[in-house]
């Protein structure tokens, strides 16, 4: 064992460019997984501990304190299937506030203060203590809504009746439940007695202007022997509370929505790992075949010296895995800054504050898992020199581990191309893992790269929109929008009106967002069929589809309230929202279900000069909506901003990783190709060929093996990529996100990793101005 | 009177060594004629292979001047020299060096396209008369490692001519082959000459070096002997013998 070690440390010495490269892979493995999965694992606690802090039960539903009749109560009271259910109220606000003395475009919602509430520091670090106790006038704002305003500016509403509220911002505040930028609703805090006097001002449906609405949350808990899911079908059944709920997440759907990055980071990590690994085994087959040939010679002399086969194996086994050991151990202890600084980025989504603890054991585990997986894939590699002769190896002859290829291209002018070609044909079986290897990157990029493009921030954020904005403090109705337009094209007659109404309904059973907009264009696009034009049409999303088992001209049921109705499936579309659960219907096929309510409404001129004109003519004319012109929400486009930052800082580091990882095994493997080489460099340059055509087809040979490697990366990736992220995606929560991919997709990764290609070969190349003819005397 | 293709002047050569330097050559000046064969003998460690390679150009000479066609080769730029490699100088190695992943006809080949005065048809048509001249033909698709070593330096004398070089060196040829090759290629290295080729050659053989028209013995770096011979005949008696007492009368 001793002579083993001895030959291990010498070989780790003279060798120790391979051993470093295959140590930085590993590293950089390490520190993704490590600190990929301590993020997750720190947010998961952070957001346990947050919910049994806020005592969420398993299900959550809000509505109108209006609509929350006796006959609901003791439903939810009664059902012995609930533990317990508590009340609270909530004071949504149906104005824009303004934030000293200027209109913010933002919806806030407010609730009581409560002991406990946990209130950051200035650096968003940790939560103050001691007393954080709010005082009449005082206010709390989500993290997430810390820059929109800051402590001691004040934030000002009115009621129906005129009465303003004027609040002082005391701090930020962390919302354990609707806190993340993934729930679009802004739960603000103020004091109890503030609460009490804005509750006896807010408003009802039934008042045609509506400023402040109260609504009720009520917490659920349930005996556990039932799924929140079957549940809610039941009370649903019962009372109908989630048709007339304004939404009903379970707890499980509300930690999610918290770590739904973070979720689906973990699973691109975990795949890009996987593929990492992969190719950190094949950098390692390769440089063992490389080393096995180079080092033939001394293999069969340590052979003629009493070695066996089984002992020069483990020789090679003892060093990689001390070069996988070093690279891990560098990884764990660099994950740390990893780990906080990944944990800041996450923090801006997840708007919770979570420790940044490592999750040693378990990524050591990890690593020693992916060491012994590494540990059998050399010790397979190492089979070659079972077939090394001593005798033969002594004598010089190479045929024992030589692989000569038969697909060999022929030498040509210009010379520099075809050595390049040459140089890979001759030594098909090691490039071939190169092509592998970088195919592999490659794929990966372009995954990453469709994904991106595929998570647009619009589509989860965006609705209709348009140049003026219409709300309706009153009741505003999809049968309204004759009327309305007919006013609009008094002043435009090129302008538009576009309606969108919303509600979750029943479809064969389970609920579903039903939208339906009063203008066809401004429906989902199909990505298969095509969308409803008729009042008995419906177009549903594929998650939908499979939940139903109903397929493109199937029938569904639909249910809401009292009204059910029969519609034909005409097309499919995708969305993120709603997880991907939604169907759509015409504007005469949500009147069929009795529902037309306008959500969002929005006016789209043909003459920009008559805005004005038009809003005074819509406010004059209307008492029930308010016309203002349309920008599009701070709020959500800071949501954009931040989601759409985030994607690309994602985008950016897999992108770094991948390069930095290409340009260390297109280091490796220059090293090797040089070494084994070096003579034929030597005799080129002794027949008249000068280091810079020696360079220049170097740097194409491996030029070529890039493309070759794109070329398979494109292919893997048309096959893979959609059924990969699609998979992905919906163990994440995110159903339906069809990648969309375009030729710069496609292009971009191949032409980064091409171009890194290229130039760490040209630089490796370098050496070859180093190589002297002189090298070919023998004195 | 005889034209010289290369003559050194003052030609040093020295060799960092643990912190000081080994001087090799010091001062050595030397004409090589057109048409010869030149053969540079010496004991092991006298300074001929360092010579050899410091006249062509293959390694750089720390001192003094070699002229070919007026211009120092010691002062050329990389570019210049590896012109003149594929060019005007052509070279034997004793380890034969082919490239092990080129078949014979490709090793043969490359130096000539690199020649850009010549069209790769050409090369191609040059490479197969010489293979042919060289008794290779048989074997052109061959890699250098399916070879016998007799054959391999028939291959390396052929990738030396293929441009038709002014001067060809050779660095002891015959240094890693057995009798009978030994003889095939001094035979052809003979013809060549016969043929005009001038060449300036390397060994530790004797019967080498009777094939010489010419024979420089060097000491230390320095020519101590320089011996002019007719050309060879085969059926000669005495030459081996002349050459053999001129090479102990000085020391070897």
């Amino acid at each position: 064992m001793k002579g083993i070690m001895k030959l291990a440390a010498a070989d780790l010495r003279t060798k120790k460019g391979a051993f470093i490269g295959i140590a930085l892979l590993m590293m950089m493995i390490v520190v993704s997984f490590t600190g990929t999965v301590s993020n997750n694992d720190d947010l998961v606690k952070a957001v346990n501990v947050n919910f049994e802090k806020a005592d969420c039960g398993d299900l959550l539903i809000q509505l109108y304190s209006d609509m929350l009749s006796d006959d609901i109560r003791d439903t939810i009271n009664n059902d012995p299937h609930i533990e317990r259910a508590e009340y609270e109220t909530a004071l949504m606000v149906f104005q824009k506030p303004r934030v000293n003395g200027e209109e913010k475009e933002v919806l806030i919602e407010l609730s009581e203060y409560k002991e406990g509430c946990d209130v950051f520091n200035d650096e968003y670090t940790a939560f103050l203590t001691g007393d954080n106790t709010l005082h009449r006038g005082e206010i709390y704002i989500p993290y997430k809504m810390r820059s929109l305003m800051d402590k001691g500016d004040v934030v000002t509403f009115s009621a129906n009746d005129g009465t303003e509220f004027s609040f002082t911002v005391k701090g930020i505040y962390q919302d354990p439940i609707f806190g993340a930028m993934t729930v679009s609703s802004n739960r603000c805090v103020i004091s109890p007695e503030d609460h009490a006097d804005i509750l006896k001002k807010a408003s009802h449906l039934t008042d045609p202007v509506r400023k402040i609405l109260s609504c009720t949350d009520i917490n659920i808990h349930t005996t556990n022997d039932y799924s929140p899911y079957e549940l809610k079908k039941e009370l649903n059944d019962k009372c109908s509370i989630i048709d007339l709920s304004l939404y009903s997440p379970s707890r499980d759907e509300l930690e999610d929505n918290i770590m739904i990055f973070t979720n689906v980071g973990i699973r691109m990590v975990f795949v890009y790992i996987v593929l990492l690994v992969a190719v950190v085994i094949i950098i390692m087959v390769n440089s063992i075949s490389s080393n096995i040939e180079m080092d033939h010679t001394d293999l069969g002399i340590l052979r003629s010296q009493g070695f066996t086969k089984m002992q020069i194996r483990v020789m090679f086994v003892i060093e990689y895995t001390l070069a996988l050991a070093a690279g891990a151990a560098i990884g764990l202890i660099l994950s740390f800054p990893a780990c906080k600084a990944l944990i800041r980025l996450f923090m801006r989504i997840s708007c919770t504050l979570t420790s940044t603890e490592i999750s040693a054991g378990k990524c050591a585990v990890l690593s020693l898992l992916i060491i012994l997986v590494c540990m059998g894939a050399v010790f397979i590699a190492t089979a070659k020199i079972s077939k090394i002769s001593p005798v033969r190896a002594i004598s010089g002859s190479r045929e024992d581990v030589y692989f000569d290829s038969r697909l060999n291209i022929p030498v040509r002018k210009p010379v520099s191309l075809f050595i390049a070609f040459r140089q890979i044909t001759s030594d098909l079986k090691n490039y071939v893992g190169a092509i592998l290897m970088i195919g592999i990157l490659v794929f990966f990029l372009i995954s990453i790269s469709v994904f991106v493009n595929s998570f647009d921030s619009d589509a989860m954020y965006t609705e209709v929109t348009g140049d003026i904005e219409i709300t309706g403090p009153g009741s505003l109705t999809l049968s309204d929008h004759d009327s309305i337009e007919k006013t609009i094209r008094q002043t435009d007659s090129g302008a538009y009106l576009s309606m969108m109404s919303m509600h979750r309904m029943e479809i064969d059973g389970q609920q579903v967002m039903i939208r339906a907009y009063s203008r066809e264009e401004d429906l989902f696009k199909p990505t298969e069929g095509r969308a409803p034009r008729y009042d008995n049409e419906v177009m549903i999303t594929r998650s939908v589809s499979r939940s139903t088992g109903k397929e493109i001209g199937d029938s569904i049921q639909i249910k809401y309230v009292n009204a059910s109705e029969e519609f034909v499936i005409t097309g499919y579309f995708q969305t993120v929202r709603e997880y991907g659960v939604m169907a759509c219907l015409t504007a005469d096929g949500i009147r069929k279900m009795d529902y037309e309510e306008v959500s969002e409404c929005f006016v789209t001129l043909s003459d920009l000069t008559k805005t004005d004109e038009i809003i005074d003519s819509l406010n004059s004319t209307y008492d029930m909506l308010s016309a203002v012109r349309a920008e599009e929400s701070e709020t959500v486009g800071r949501y954009k901003g931040l989601i759409d930052g985030l994607l690309d800082i994602i985008g950016y580091v897999i992108y770094s990783v991948s390069i930095l990882f290409a340009a260390i095994i297109v280091a490796m493997m220059t090293r090797a190709a040089f070494l084994r080489e070096r003579t034929d460099i030597g005799i080129y340059k002794a027949v008249g060929m000068t280091s810079f055509a020696l360079r220049l087809g170097f740097a194409l040979r491996f030029l070529v093996i890039g493309a070759a490697g794109s070329l398979l990366g494109g292919i893997m990736s048309a096959a893979v990529t959609k059924p990969m992220l699609g998979f992905m995606l919906k163990i994440a929560g995110i159903t339906e996100l069809e990648p969309v991919s375009d030729v710069l997709t496609v292009i971009m990764p191949i032409a980064v990793v091409c171009a890194g290609i290229f130039t760490v070969a040209c630089l490796a190349s370098g050496k070859i101005k180093k190589v002297e003819v002189r090298e070919l005397i023998t004195e | 009177m005889k034209k010289a293709i290369l003559s050194a002047k003052g030609l040093c050569k020295s060799f960092a060594h643990n912190g000081g330097q080994i001087h090799i050559l010091t001062g050595l000046d030397v004409d090589i004629y057109e048409g010869d064969f030149t053969v540079i003998m010496g004991a092991s460690g006298s300074g001929k292979s360092t010579t050899l390679y410091s006249l062509s150009g293959m390694d750089r000479a720390t001192g003094g001047q070699v002229l070919y066609k007026g211009k120092d080769i010691v002062k050329m730029s990389e570019k210049e020299l590896a012109s003149l490699r594929c060019g005007d100088f052509g070279f034997i190695f004793q380890q034969m060096h082919l490239v092990s992943n080129l078949t014979l006809f490709e090793n043969i080949t490359v130096p000539g396209y690199l020649n850009r005065s010549r069209k790769a048809a050409d090369t191609d048509k040059k490479a197969a008369e010489l293979m042919e001249k060289m008794g290779i033909s048989h074997i052109k698709t061959h890699l250098p490692g399916q070879c016998s070593g007799g054959e391999q330096q028939r291959c390396a004398i052929a990738r030396a001519v293929i441009n038709d070089p002014v001067l060809l060196f050779a660095d002891e040829p015959t240094g890693a082959l057995n009798k009978r090759n030994t003889t095939e290629v001094l035979d052809l290295m003979t013809e060549l000459n016969r043929n005009g080729q001038s060449i300036l050659m390397v060994t530790h053989d004797a019967r080498a070096a009777c094939r010489a028209s010419r024979i420089l013995y060097i000491e230390d770096g320095m020519i101590i002997g320089d011996l002019e011979l007719p050309p060879y005949d085969k059926d000669e008696k005495h030459r081996e013998a002349q050459v053999n007492a001129w090479l102990a009368s000085n020391g070897f």
